[in-house]
């Protein structure tokens, strides 16, 4: 029998030996390693941990701890594979200890033993709950606490398996101790016992369920628990409640708001930021709002005030009063990464890799909840937030300049959900910002310099307002001098607010140019590494929304010598290339043909880039440097940026380089954000000098429609999409040379066009047209094979926006009809409705083909078939059919 | 100030002793190899159990060690596993941004430190944050906002916030939320000029290595 077993003295003092120099800093673990390994095929190895735990009297601690842990993991692994006897024994020496009078022993045997029971189950111990039943009645602390942290810890791993009917039990295990958890008494237990019960909120066995009520109570009674562990536990336990069991709480809402409130002013911060996640989690659920109407008076104070900086936020320690001087080190540096050049649809996936999203505080729960209540409530906050907001702004004092900012982030935070009641004020705001700018503290300026971004699109609105536009300019001005403050931080949420301005003030910052311009290189010569690139991103966000404005002698004058130095400056292997590539590429796109003068060098250093990386992947030491495809990519997209921003003039340059062999390289890469841009690229250049793309035509287009093979769409559905768009802009382009692959295009396009669901609305987009424009340009060979995509691409035509693209997918369309009227037939409401998507077709030749493929049809079914077919389709598309005479 | 290690007479100063733990291949040992040696280890090796080293940072209260306990993230090297937490003042876990499997590791890999540690002060770190296609974007991470942890990305290849963990850990030991580092630790540059020869050697080593793969890459189909 097991009792039978005892250690050897010498087993004990070896094994004590080896845990000591296992858990001492200065061992040589690699050794002992080895050794344990050894002693673990001894067969009573786990005999000896369990004696140590439990009767290593005498022994360090420390020792009995790290031999249960040990035991533990080795239950784990070979339990099931052990002797009986040792089994056995191994459960009898638990059970004694779950009372031990040191804790770390007694939380180690609890942690023990729940690895146990997730192996052997209750039936497979029933022992145990005997045990733990005797220590909860033994009125012993240590013994009631120690098998509460065993059961805590059980239902922490396995809730649902005390929720289980087992034989030899009168009842289930946890309807056996679910009326103890609710009524302990103990302090120290209450802790434990609530976190027991929280585990089985999402689980909901019948035995919480039935004693609901006694559970609400007693979450009830401990919301004023002297232990802040007790009362963060209470508040987590009705966040859970009502995001998974909203109805259980609709009762006692207003009850329990009224708690949430008065927690979320607990003077213990994570109490109140626990408390805090409860209105953003009732927003969340399907439940009326209407209930929290009535707090808003009292919440929205507590909110704001709960956004004020606390002491010991990381924000305060690290902002420096004027660090403009020092360098930026490596570690401030987050890696950032070149996006590939997409044809098509923004996919609207909007990486926001800000740090600031991760941070999490009672500040930043607090400015959320915020700001998800302006979105339920809209301006019905105002009348409590204004005044406050008001109040805070008005206390102008140094002491007072952390109420101010959070008055600040508070405009921020309700800028989308109560912009209606906002508007009418936004010059009050705004007049109540702008000082703001030039506060005394840093933080504050930052902050102002993000709300005021937070409003950009209203602002730019309101220029057509006198007042307005004077605002406009006065912000435009504000947030160009602190672009220049001497804080990093500042510098930072200056360049980023201004980038947002310029995007939504587009045309409106023409006649600032200069100014923006001088204000911007003057930030160049002074900017760390880090605000550099926030700065080169407003440089080229500038060239996007002024395009070709900006190609004036006067201005290219202020921008362009620090770029060229700069861009000299830096080796082809250097980093710091990228966001100077990327700028390059926006301020070529805008300045056109204005940009030939630069091209000639930038073309060149692009083709070298991407020539030494190809030589860098096969013979770095050859090449000097480490491959690194981004420099390919970014070489690539400036390319295009180029053929985009030139036009045809980018021809002379093409014809002298290499540049062909090496696009269809890299159209060839590995890499899938490589083939991305060289397919992009493939397209550019096929709009604007196909000729030279000539001697390797087919090439070109086999590697092109190899991309659109279901596989490569699974694997790579951005390059999907650029080939895709490429093979239609080439097709356009070289005719009937495009024959070879147009059934294998179609072939891969109708899958992609018949089961739309879940692809981006790029490829589709780009599908949709580019199978029209196979049909243009080939509709012999197409026209057979019509029967197996008329619809689906019909249907994806009427997604697409009036533009030229669609034209071509038009003519596409009118040579399928007139291929085989008869098999389009079947499909004519898609057709239709396709017709009827356009707002209006601009090319005259093309409205007039849509108008008689329809008179056409009208005549060919006669005035029943047709007005049949109308029957089908929705009353708005019959009425915007009539522009086509029908 | 949380009570130090017994023997901080060895030093002179405070000394932490810090576990640092996660799944295997999440760049835990590079991490801490980062300061004490500068090297960015581009092979890698599965520590076996655990290796100690000590961090030294200068403070604006002086000199403070992290003993850090880089523990085996591989669990069939992970010896006395939370066996070596014991006594543990701090904690970061690692897991890595470019593979979901090793986020999810993260509760029970957090569950563990707090069964031995009671109540001491953790970080979670998303490492490889230079890695472009990251499988774990920054939203999707929200287990520190349940467990009241910081959460900070890293890169140990580039360096960046490589003090950050630390700096946190020191404050809150200390209990000087301003406490600063007061010089850089000795780090290497993040681009380290290769010799390009070694390097390709090493390359070749790799993939040489290649029978003793990544763990938990593939295994992860969760969305």
């Amino acid at each position: 029998m097991a009792a039978l077993w005892q250690p050897q003295e010498e087993g004990l003092r070896e094994i004590c030996t080896l845990l000591e120099a296992h858990i001492s800093p200065n061992s040589d673990q690699a050794r002992i390693w080895q050794q344990l390994q050894h002693y673990s095929q001894f067969p009573d190895f786990n005999n000896y941990l369990v004696y140590l735990l439990a009767r290593g009297e005498g022994k360090s601690f420390e020792v009995r701890q790290a031999a249960g842990l040990l035991l533990k993991n080795n239950l784990r692994a070979t339990f099931s594979a052990m002797p009986a006897t040792s089994q056995q024994y191994i459960k009898s020496e638990l059970l004694p200890c779950i009372g031990a009078t040191n804790k770390a022993i007694r939380s180690t045997v609890g942690t023990v033993i729940s690895v146990l029971f997730q192996i052997v189950r209750v039936a497979g111990w029933i022992d145990l709950f005997q045990a733990l039943h005797q220590c909860l009645d033994s009125n012993d602390l240590d013994h009631m606490e120690g098998a509460m942290d065993a059961i805590y810890k059980i239902c922490e791993d396995v809730p649902e398996e005390l929720d289980v009917d087992v034989p030899g039990l009168p009842e289930r295990p946890i309807n056996i101790f679910m009326p103890r958890l609710l009524q302990s008494t103990h302090a120290s237990l209450r802790k434990l016992s609530l976190g027991c019960i929280n585990q089985y909120i999402v689980v909901m066995p019948a035995a919480l369920y039935m004693s609901m009520d006694l559970y609400l109570q007693g979450l009830f009674n401990l919301a004023k628990d002297p232990s802040p562990d007790v009362r963060k536990l209470v508040c987590a336990a009705w966040v859970q409640l009502i995001e998974v069991r909203p109805s259980i709480l609709e009762p006692h809402l207003k009850n329990v708001t009224e708690l949430m409130l008065q927690a979320n002013k607990d003077s213990d911060e994570e109490v109140a930021l626990e408390a805090c996640e409860f209105w953003s989690a009732y927003c969340d659920v399907s439940m009326p709002p209407e209930g929290l109407r009535e707090f808003l008076p009292r919440l929205i104070p507590t909110l704001l005030s709960n956004m004020v900086y606390d002491d010991d936020d990381e924000s305060l320690a690290d902002a420096e009063v004027d660090d403009e001087s020092f360098p930026d080190r490596d570690q401030d540096l987050k890696p950032r990464f070149h996006a590939s050049r997409l044809h098509g649809s923004e996919t609207g996936e909007d990486d926001d890799d800000d740090d600031a999203v991760n941070v999490w505080n009672l500040r930043k729960c607090s400015a959320a909840g915020l700001d998800v209540l302006s979105n339920v409530f809209g301006d019905d906050i105002l009348p409590t937030l204004m005044p406050l907001i008001q109040q805070n702004l008005a206390r102008t004092d140094d002491d007072s300049w952390k109420e101010r900012e959070a008055a600040v982030l508070s405009i921020g935070a309700i800028a989308e959900g109560c912009i209606t009641g906002l508007y009418p004020h936004l010059p009050q705001i705004v007049a109540f910002l702008i000082p703001l700018l030039d506060d005394k503290f840093p933080l504050i300026r930052s902050i102002t310099c993000w709300t005021l971004s937070r409003y950009s699109k209203f602002i730019v609105q309101s220029i057509e307002h006198p007042t307005g536009r004077e605002q406009f300019d006065k912000i435009l001005v504000g947030l160009l001098t602190r672009i220049l403050d001497s804080n990093k931080r500042v510098q930072e949420a200056a360049c980023s607010a201004f980038a947002t301005l310029e995007e939504e003030a587009a045309e409106e910052l023409v006649p600032h140019l200069g100014i923006i311009l001088q204000h911007l290189m003057c930030a160049y010569g002074k900017y760390q590494r880090r605000n550099l690139r926030i700065l080169y991103d407003a440089l080229g966000t500038l060239a996007d929304a002024v395009g070709a404005e900006l190609n004036q002698a006067k201005y290219l004058d202020i921008f362009m010598p620090p770029l060229i130095t700069k861009w000299q400056q830096l080796a082809n292997s250097d980093k710091d290339l990228f966001p100077l590539l990327e700028c390059f590429t926006s301020i070529a796109q805008a300045l056109g043909p204005g940009f030939s003068q630069f091209a000639e060098p930038v073309f060149q250093r692009c083709i070298n880039l991407v020539q030494s990386q190809h030589l860098a992947k096969v013979d770095p030491a050859a090449a000097g440097a480490l491959y690194d495809k981004e420099f390919i990519v970014c070489a690539l997209d400036l390319l295009s940026g180029l053929a985009e921003g030139l036009g045809a003039g980018i021809e002379s340059l093409v014809a002298q380089s290499g540049l062909r062999d090496i696009l269809l390289q890299c159209c060839m890469d590995e890499a899938a954000d490589v083939r991305q841009s060289a397919l992009a690229l493939l397209g550019d250049l096929s709009r604007v000098c196909p000729v030279h793309l000539h001697p390797r035509l087919q090439e070109f287009l086999n590697v092109a429609a190899k991309q659109l093979n279901p596989q490569c769409v699974k694997e790579a559905v951005s390059v999907a999409n650029n080939a895709c768009w490429a093979i239609g802009e080439l097709a356009i382009k070289i005719g009937k040379e495009i024959s070879p692959v147009v059934i294998t295009v179609v072939s891969c396009l109708v899958p992609i066009l018949k089961s739309p669901e879940g692809l981006n609305k790029s490829l589709l987009e780009n599908s949709a047209i580019t199978l029209g424009r196979l049909c243009w340009v080939c509709p012999d060979i197409v026209a057979p094979h019509m029967d197996h995509f008329m619809q689906a691409w019909c249907n994806a035509l009427s997604m697409i926006r009036d533009d030229f693209e669609k034209e071509d997918a038009f003519h596409g369309l009118c040579a399928m009809v007139a291929a085989n009227p008869n098999g389009a037939v079947g499909s004519l409401a898609y057709i239709c409705q396709a017709c009827a998507s356009w707002n209006e077709i601009k090319s005259e030749g093309l409205h007039n083909e849509v108008c008689q493929i329809l008179n056409g049809y009208k005549q060919m079914l006669g005035n029943g078939g047709w007005e049949q077919c109308m029957s089908t389709l929705e009353p708005a598309v019959v009425q915007r059919l009539g522009r086509y005479g029908v | 100030m949380a009570q130090a290690l017994p023997d901080p007479a060895a030093v002179g100063y405070p000394a932490f002793k810090l576990v640092l733990v996660g799944d295997g291949g999440t760049g835990k040992t590079t991490f801490v190899k980062r300061h004490v040696t500068g090297e960015f280890e581009k092979r890698y090796e599965p520590t076996i159990g655990v290796e100690v080293r000590s961090l030294d940072f200068h403070t604006s209260r002086g000199k403070v060690r992290f003993c850090c306990w880089d523990t085996a993230g591989q669990e069939k090297f992970g010896g006395l596993r939370d066996g070596y937490y014991i006594h543990g003042h701090c904690a970061i876990i690692m897991f890595d941004v470019t593979s979901r499997l090793t986020y999810k590791n993260v509760p029970t890999w957090h569950k563990d430190i707090c069964r031995v540690c009671d109540n001491i002060p953790i970080v979670l770190c998303g490492n490889k944050v230079d890695v472009k296609n990251r499988q774990v974007k920054a939203k999707m991470v929200t287990f520190h906002r349940k467990k009241n942890l910081q959460y900070y990305e890293i890169s140990a290849k580039s360096n960046y916030n490589f003090e950050k963990p630390f700096l946190y850990l020191a404050r809150k030991l200390t209990g000087d939320m301003n406490l600063r580092f007061v010089e850089e630790p000795a780090l290497l540059p993040a681009d380290v000029a290769v010799d390009l020869i070694a390097q390709q050697k090493i390359e070749t080593e790799i993939a040489a290595a290649a029978a003793m793969p990544l763990p938990d890459e593939d295994e992860d189909n969760m969305d």
